[in-house]
């Protein structure tokens, strides 16, 4: 018995040595390795691809856009979240570019996630300028539309809200780190890659592929490099940070852009936006808390200007609008009570409503309330089930923005201002059944700022970069924001901050 | 290599091991017989000691008179020299050296009274296991009596208090949860990254130790740092604890032992979070608060000191005491034991219960089964398993924290039931009124209208064979798994609500994961005895570990059909998927050389070789060592009043292995789509920590028991997380890279005393304390903030050269000096009446707001740190006849907590500082003062930094034990033991000054991060347990 159970001893033994060397080079099948994707053509398309819709989530994502919308006092909230509530203090302070605080994210959201697009769309770019060969017709010029896409944009981005930031692109060496330059050369930079997104797409006959970004219109070279145009047109007169630098911005060049863009082609007027798909992956953050009445409302200045009876800031006295714009309407008063707004919006479809209700704490300073909701994007936002918002149009730059950025430079480079008056009206009129703008340059210049306050509310935040250029701002409101504290101490860069007294 | 082909042999072997587990009774033929008693030294009181032939595996058990019979089978008793060893629990074991013949003899023993189980083995973590009172190294043992009075939830759990250099702490209380360890200092800087190697009966376990019963617990021996652990090698930096089950081996010969446990009882909040009782909104004639018919509520003034109705359907109700309150909480557990001849076998079977203290959930469940079984075989083979199935369940996630913000800031004058008003037409609505300010919705909605469905599986098996060819051979072979099937589902219903109060179409989540850990040891054990005084034990070990995580997870919103929580009923648009699949591996040899010269010197060496799949691929190989010695100078130098002396120190290094994904250089891809997220780093190498430890054991008067340890340990190539510049690193976020090194210091002490050990009266007390300070030595790049995730603030902050575990950010000024000294005139500010320095211009304004002291152009600095001055923990046992009591006391003196949710209910004006109705009137602060200044945003500030010091009564039980005579007097007879009576308490008394719910708050179950941020607290347990035994 003992001899048996030595032998059976021996065999784990025997066992054990065979198993003396366990696989110590395990794959990780989670995730597509870099090498290989980037030998991959397939792969190669598909980072060019994804790095849109990371721009296109960064962009529209309520860090910072909200923060700016309520600073540049276009809407209002006093919650903390996404650095509404400070940023809205009365007098202004200077933003809080701390690594800790609530409003860190403020900053921290738009650099990292454009940065991360950039790291992503150079990653394809560079696969391309080293000879990968995407199959399928025009797969290159597909795959570096994309790529160019995003980095364009991300640049656009950062050039807009940083007052520095880093440019890099396909060419750049990380192994030397780069260095920070001003926003106006990230901005050149920017125009650059859309330029050469304009250059690419100019005359051609293909398409992205479906997965590229689910624009509301076909995806054409044609039609991507109208929105490319539209983009260096916004990314050029946007950028201004003052009244004086709005005056030194090339106008002819804006309207050079504008006029080749979404509309103002003669060809039909497109709108730059995406068709949901249920908050998966394309859908807008912006869109969504700045359309869902119990988060953000519409600051009084704005509302003053469609209704003078309202004052221009909120006192506590809810005052129902007195106007002759179709675009601001009342709720089916009250508003108040179990399962409201909705039931008193049924049938409401204007623009902006009087709800006569106020949200939030009023100890945090009234001014920061309003009774008006900003209601027309509401059926993509989060007031209504996510799965609802699948298959519906999301807006980021409309057809009104690129109108009105011809009627504006038309009017800033001593342009045909009666086409600059047919184009304000277009939405004036039309939407808002007032009366036709008088061709000249001063109330055109009234009149475009009046539309831009109200079309373009909640579709890409633009409202502080407007407010800047047009000095509208409050005084000590910031004009753009310091690169985040976090990416500070990892540079070990001293912290800086914009605004306050 | 191994191919998966010869893994399913081995496998099939230790089948076939199984198999062969039929009771074989042990050899008896024609036999020679040695006799005698075995009594305790003095007294002569009989002792049912085992005594054995340890070489020849040959064992009896005494009787409870005392008197064994072993029998020596015919033909091995050949005039040979044997040693023969009489032991039992609590005694020092004596060892004789006899001549075996053929004639009977008799040998008798007297042993020693050892209260301290100074010469009882330790196992864990030494090449042979070697006597207590003679090792090298710290091993803290806590047995089985010490587990008894009060079962603790977990084998964690019931460490607090027990032994220095531990520190456990219920980060949260959520039902099911599993507490944070952490034995001596901190090895890495990644968050929770301090939990030990985890082994249960040799079995190398991965997954959660909330499936392991405490009541099954034998002994759990505890291995606190490298110069003990390095034994473990590349997993094993933050020690090791080893729990040993219930086997069954110390029955007598035939015996079977069932003993019976049944516990009952409730749990509740011991400690409330003081809220607002005040407000500032106008009030009518009436005293109800005035609303305008739009819903509004003007204010009245800037302070909250009006006081809210007292009835009517908006009178002030805590809503905390309202809604939390007692959960059910239950236990039986079934042990069977047995033994007879070379079989041994212990089951057990246990129910339990924790509802905690949530309303609408029912918390958890958990069901589990062991069998532990030993035989035999023949003199020189033996073979053991054991198996545990257990079943866990709950409705409420463990790591969860879902109701706690909404319930903390609710505001106090709404029926949470019916909130706008008698008529709501939605119970529990998640719309709150709009005058509700900030309302953070209706906790209840959710935690009444969703379901979750938490469940686990888990199976914990081993298989051992020991095989001895000679006395100083001995070959083993074991096989061991870790398996746990997990499956989750979150429902919510067609016609939920959403936060806006608006019916969705219901939404259904669903994961499954399966996760299998392997590991296979071969031992080869050589103990022997050369120059008649000078024992060596040389033990060689391969090791070979496999483990595999495998996860579906599949979810969709947009029921199309009412009722059926079925993913098929999903709007198929609506699907989304995901799955995830790693695997890790590591082969691991070491041999490990003991020598023991005349019992009194004891020298230990090892060296050890790891390789694991997770290093990095250009290093996959790291290499461990321990020397260690031991000098019992009692031996050599005798004192009086002293019965033992040790001296010992022991060097030792252990490692840390990497997450699975550090090291791969991949994008990441999620629905679809890629992206750039963590850098990949295959330069990664096992983090590796050197370990001194010095330490001085004395046993004196007969009485006590002291060991005084220092530990100094230095953990070199620490993980840390560091956030890249995503425009230097081509737009990763982040990336695990080998970057700090970290110290930690550690002075322990411990005393056991066994007071007085009378017939009647008996009452021994413990005592443990330690003190720790640990730092960053260095920090691969500029100092940054971190966060413990979930439900907090990255108010923490590491940097070269600091504490680890400090506070950051803004110091408030609470002296005008502090003014002068800023060089700002002092005649524009002045004191409040909370004690702050404010602006003369802006106090009893809206506008009233602190000043942050200045330093170097920063308002940012040091303003706390979480690190106690010591931790302490006290046992004592008292028995008066059949009357026990025991009572542990643990806890730590400083170490500071940030309050968050303090801050955070700051915002909506929820926190009881900030209601003024109660101080004298010039004292009241406006409202602003706390949800602005104060508040700050949410920025991290010396406000809201508490001294997290507490003292707790954490065990508590008093019991009666009815004995079989007192039981035949009042007319029941069969209960042969008799039965036991407790009362036993859980958490029953904290002594804090700390203002949230409970001082131990930690997140991420990290010690490093005591931040208090809306988590479900602890809570006491008072219940009734009865105990029989047949």
């Amino acid at each position: 018995m003992t001899t048996r159970f030595f032998r059976a001893i021996l065999a784990p033994a025997a066992m054990l040595s065979v198993a003396a060397c366990a696989e110590l080079d395990v794959a990780n099948p989670n995730n597509p390795d870099i090498a290989r994707a980037l030998a991959s053509p397939a792969d190669v398309a598909k980072i060019a691809k994804s790095s849109v819709n990371t721009w296109f989530l960064a962009s529209t994502y309520p860090e910072p856009y909200l923060m700016l919308q309520v600073t540049a006092d276009a809407a209002t909230a006093n919650f903390g979240n996404f650095g509404m509530r400070f940023n809205n203090l009365e007098p202004r302070v200077a933003y809080n570019n701390n690594s800790a605080g609530g409003d860190a994210a403020a900053t921290v959201r738009p650099w990292d996630d454009n940065f991360g697009a950039l790291g992503a769309a150079n990653d394809a770019l560079r696969a391309l300028a080293s000879g990968i060969v995407i199959p399928g017709a025009d797969g290159n010029a597909k795959t570096r539309a994309a790529g160019l896409f995003a980095q364009a944009g991300a640049m656009t981005n950062l050039a807009l809200i940083f007052d520095r930031a880093f440019v890099v692109t396909e060419a750049t060496d990380l192994a030397a780190a780069p260095s920070l330059v001003p926003y106006t050369v990230v901005r050149d930079s920017a125009l650059k890659k859309w330029d050469e997104l304009i250059t690419l797409t100019q005359g051609k006959t293909w398409s992205w592929d479906g997965d590229v970004m689910p624009l509301s219109v076909p995806a054409t070279a044609a039609n991507i490099n109208r929105i490319a145009n539209t983009m260096a047109a916004r990314t050029l007169m946007l950028s201004a940070r003052t009244g004086t630098e709005n005056a030194a911005t090339n106008w002819a060049r804006v309207l050079s852009y504008a006029d080749k863009g979404i509309t103002g082609t003669g060809l039909a007027d497109i709108n730059f936006g995406v068709i949901g798909d249920g908050v998966n992956v394309w859908y807008s953050e912006l869109v969504g808390y700045g359309n869902l009445d119990n988060w953000t409302r519409v600051d009084q200045r704005l509302i003053n200007r469609m209704a003078p009876n309202v004052p221009a800031k909120y006192a506590g006295t809810n005052v129902a609008p007195i106007t002759t714009d179709l675009r601001l309407g009342t709720a089916n008063l009250p508003c108040t009570g179990a399962g409201q707004p909705n039931a008193c919006l049924t049938g409401v479809t204007t623009d902006f409503v009087y709800l006569a209700t106020v949200i939030g704490d009023p100890a945090r300073g009234i001014f920061m309330q309003s009774p008006y909701y900003h209601r027309r994007w509401r059926d993509v936002s989060y007031a209504v089930p996510d799965a609802a918002q699948s298959g519906r149009f999301i807006p980021y730059v409309i057809a009104a923005e690129n109108d009105l950025m011809i009627a504006e430079a038309l009017v800033r480079s001593n342009g045909d201002l009666g086409r600059a008056a047919t184009l304000v009206n277009k939405t004036r009129v039309t939407r808002g059944g007032l009366a036709p703008v008088a061709a000249n340059s001063a109330a055109l210049l009234a009149a475009i700022s009046y539309e831009r306050d109200v079309e373009l509310l909640n579709t890409n935040g633009l409202a502080l970069f407007d407010a800047r250029r047009l000095e509208q701002l409050q005084a000590g409101t910031f004009r753009q924001l310091p690169i985040p504290a976090k990416e500070l101490e990892t540079l070990a860069l001293p912290i800086y901050t914009f605004g306050g007294p | 290599m191994v191919s998966a082909q010869s893994t399913m042999r081995t496998l099939r072997f230790a089948a076939g091991i199984v198999l062969l587990l039929s009771p074989i009774a042990a050899a008896s033929a024609q036999s020679t017989v040695i006799r005698g008693t075995v009594t305790q030294l003095g007294s002569s009181a009989p002792i049912p000691a085992t005594v054995a032939i340890q070489a020849m595996g040959l064992v009896a058990v005494a009787s409870d008179q005392g008197r064994y019979t072993l029998q020596v089978p015919e033909g091995r008793a050949r005039g040979q020299t044997v040693q023969l060893t009489a032991r039992f629990i609590g005694y020092t074991p004596v060892t004789k050296t006899i001549t075996l013949t053929a004639e009977p003899q008799t040998v008798n023993f007297e042993l020693k009274s050892d209260p301290f189980r100074l010469t009882e083995v330790v196992t864990t973590g030494t090449a042979d296991g070697q006597a207590a009172n003679k090792l090298p190294f710290s091993v803290a043992v806590v047995n089985g009596d010490k587990l008894r009075d009060v079962p603790a939830s977990s084998p964690i759990a019931a460490l607090a208090g027990k032994v220095a250099g531990a520190r456990i702490a219920l980060g949260t209380g959520n039902p099911g949860a599993t507490p944070a360890i952490r034995l001596r200092g901190s090895t890495s800087l990644g968050v929770g990254g301090s939990s030990p190697l985890i082994i249960v009966d040799g079995v190398i376990t991965r997954f959660s130790l909330a499936d392991i019963d405490a009541q099954d617990i034998e002994s759990i021996e505890v291995l606190k740092g490298a110069a003990a652990s390095a034994f473990y090698g590349s997993d094993a930096a933050n020690g090791v604890l080893s729990i040993m089950t219930k086997r069954g081996k110390d029955l007598k010969d035939g015996q079977t032992r069932v003993s019976v446990r049944s516990e009952f009882g409730s749990s509740s909040v011991g400690n409330f979070v003081p809220l607002n009782e005040f407000h500032n909104f106008q009030l009518n004639a009436d005293g109800s608060i005035n609303q305008t018919p739009t819903g509004a509520r003007p204010l009245d003034g800037i302070i909250a000191d009006n006081v809210y109705p007292t009835s009517g359907d908006s009178r002030y109700r805590n809503q905390l005491k309202e809604w939390l309150g007692t959960g059910q909480f239950y236990s039986s557990n079934v042990q069977v034991g047995f033994r007879k001849g070379g079989t041994n076998l212990n089951s057990s079977f246990t129910t339990d219960h924790n509802a905690g203290v949530l309303p609408f959930r029912s918390g958890q469940f958990r069901q589990s089964a062991r069998v532990n079984a030993d035989q035999q075989i023949s003199s020189k083979i033996d073979f053991g398993t054991s198996i545990t199935y257990s079943l866990n369940q709950n409705d409420y996630d463990p790591t969860d924290s879902q109701g706690w913000f909404a319930l903390l800031q609710a505001p106090p004058d709404i029926s949470l039931t019916r909130p706008n008003g008698p008529t709501d037409p939605v119970e529990f609505n998640p719309v709150l009124p709009s005058w509700a300010a900030n309302g953070r919705g209706n906790p209840l909605y959710g935690l009444k209208n969703s379901s979750l469905a938490v469940r686990r599986e888990r199976l914990l098996g081993s298989a051992n064979v020991r095989y001895k060819p000679t006395d100083w051979l001995r070959v083993e072979g074991s096989y061991g798994t870790d398996r746990s099937n997990t499956g989750n589902q979150a429902y919510n219903p067609k016609g939920f609500l959403n936060a806006g109060g608006l019916a969705t179409d219901g939404s259904l989540g669903l994961n499954n994961g399966i996760n299998v850990a392997e590991n296979i040891q071969a031992n080869v054990i050589a103990s022997k005895i050369f120059f008649g005084d000078l024992k060596s034990t040389t033990r060689a070990t391969y090791l070979l570990e496999k483990q595999s995580l495998d996860s579906v997870a599949a979810s969709g919103s947009q029921f199309t059909v009412l009722g059926v929580p079925d993913l098929d009923a999903i709007d198929p648009l609506n699907n989304r998927v995901g799955s995830s699949n790693t695997s890790r591996n590591a082969q691991n040899y070491f041999i490990s050389q003991a020598f023991d010269f005349k019992d009194k010197y004891v020298a230990d060496f090892l060296v050890r070789r790891d390789a694991s799949s997770l290093f990095g691929s250009a290093t996959r190989w790291a290499s461990f060592y321990r020397m260690s010695g031991s000098w019992r100078w009692n031996e050599d130098i005798k004192l009086p009043g002293i019965q033992e002396g040790r001296l010992r120190v022991s060097r030792g290094t252990a490692g840390l292995r990497p997450g699975f994904f550090d090291q791969y250089e991949t994008y990441s891809v999620s629905q679809g789509l890629i992206t750039k997220n963590q850098l990949g780093n295959p330069n990664l190498k096992p983090a590796t920590q050197t370990e001194n430890e010095y330490g001085l054991n004395v046993t004196f008067l007969d009485r006590f028991d002291a060991e005084l340890v220092y530990a100094d340990r230095k953990t070199e190539d620490a993980f840390l997380n560091i956030p890249l510049s995503l425009a230097q690193s081509g737009g990763f976020v982040t990336q695990v890279q080998n970057a700090a090194t970290v110290g930690a210091q550690t002075w322990e002490f411990s005393l056991q005393s066994r007071l007085y050990d009378g017939k009647n009266v008996s009452y021994s007390a413990g005592v443990t304390g330690d003190r720790t300070r640990q730092q960053i030595d260095r920090l691969g790049r500029a100092p940054f903030r971190v966060n413990a995730g979930g439900q907090s603030q990255n108010v923490f902050f590491y940097k070269e050269g600091e504490a680890l575990g400090i506070i950051y950010g803004k110091q408030w000024m609470r002296s005008l000096d502090q003014v002068t000294a800023q060089g700002l005139d002092v005649n524009l500010y002045t004191l409040n009446s909370d004690g702050y320095v404010v602006r003369k211009s802006e106090i009893n304004t809206n506008a009233e707001k602190p000043i942050a002291v200045v330093t170097g152009g920063s308002d940012q600095t040091v303003i706390g740190d979480v690190n106690p001055d010591f931790s302490f923990g006290f046992t004592q046992n008292l028995r008066i006849k059949n009357l026990s009591v025991y009572a542990l006391i643990d806890g730590v003196k400083g170490g500071d907590i940030y309050n968050f949710t303090k801050q955070w209910m700051y915002q909506d004006g929820r926190h009881g500082t900030q209601g003024q109705g109660s101080r004298p009137e010039g004292d009241r602060r406006p409202l602003a003062w706390y949800s602005g200044g104060l508040y700050d945003g949410l920025n991290a500030n010396s406000h809201f930094v508490e001294n997290g010091g507490y003292a707790r009564l954490r065990e508590l039980s008093v019991a009666y034990q009815f004995t079989p005579n007192l039981l035949r007097k009042i007319g029941i007879s069969g209960l042969a033991q008799g039965f036991k009576l407790s009362v036993v308490g859980r958490n029953l008394l904290t002594w804090t000054d700390y203002t949230g719910f409970d001082p131990e708050a930690t997140s991420g179950g990290d010690f490093n991060f005591r931040i208090d941020g809306f988590r479900y607290p602890n809570f006491r347990t008072f219940t009734a347990m009865v105990d029989v035994s047949f």
